[in-house]
């Protein structure tokens, strides 16, 4: 029986392994989910060609295994995409969690 | 390039397990299969994962394996196949 732990093996490469039957029912996507899927398109080789596909193939691969397992596919995807873009210097983490509480903040006023 | 292949061809997945972006899977590395027809010549993947160009293209290959020779506890019919697109660098003459 082939196991997750095989020397050689990445954690992503899971081909053959006994995760049991995929569930075929399709679930309707999140706004957040359109959201992220439309921006990485927008700055993806379609796009403004910022990265290609298999650079955020590989950022998942580079993620670590604790984090890629927690992450769902929308998930892992967002998180590949900031990766690739913090890597080429687009913008830095500091830059993005400043962001990120400026729009926090919006969201909380915006709610009362 | 580590070989011209045509359909009918044997080849041999080889067993190599590097670091960073690979896209022939685990599971197919060491097997052996048939060439089912030549895909045609692309950026390689495991360049373009890095940001580089990709160049010189590499020629990608469909490869039809028996699933008794890709699993050992395979239960359905001796004829079943499964096609692999594998790029001609993992690939040696069998």
């Amino acid at each position: 029986m082939s196991t997750a732990d095989e020397p050689g093996r990445g954690y992503h490469d899971i081909g053959g392994l006994d995760y049991g039957a995929v569930d075929p029912v399709a679930t309707d996507m999140k706004p957040w989910e359109r959201l992220s899927t439309a921006i990485s398109n927008a700055l993806g080789g379609a796009g403004r060609n910022y990265y290609v596909t298999d650079e955020t193939r590989r950022t998942r691969e580079q993620m670590g295994e604790p984090l890629y397992s927690d992450l769902d596919y929308y998930e892992r995807s967002t998180q590949s995409m900031k990766m690739i873009l913090v890597e080429k210097d687009y913008f830095t983490e500091v830059e993005l969690e400043a962001r990120m509480k400026i729009i926090e903040k919006r969201m909380a006023e915006a709610r009362g | 390039m580590s070989g011209d292949y045509s359909p009918g061809d044997k080849v041999r997945v080889i067993v190599t397990h590097p670091p960073g972006h690979r896209r022939t899977p685990f599971y197919i590395r060491g097997k052996t299969g048939v060439i089912e027809r030549r895909c045609g010549a692309f950026p390689n993947p495991e360049e373009l994962a890095y940001g580089f160009d990709g160049l010189p293209r590499k020629t990608l290959y469909r490869v039809r394996f028996n699933q008794k020779e890709v699993w050992s506890n395979y239960e359905g019919p001796a004829v079943d196949t499964v096609d692999v697109d594998i790029f001609e660098h993992w690939l040696k003459p069998a």
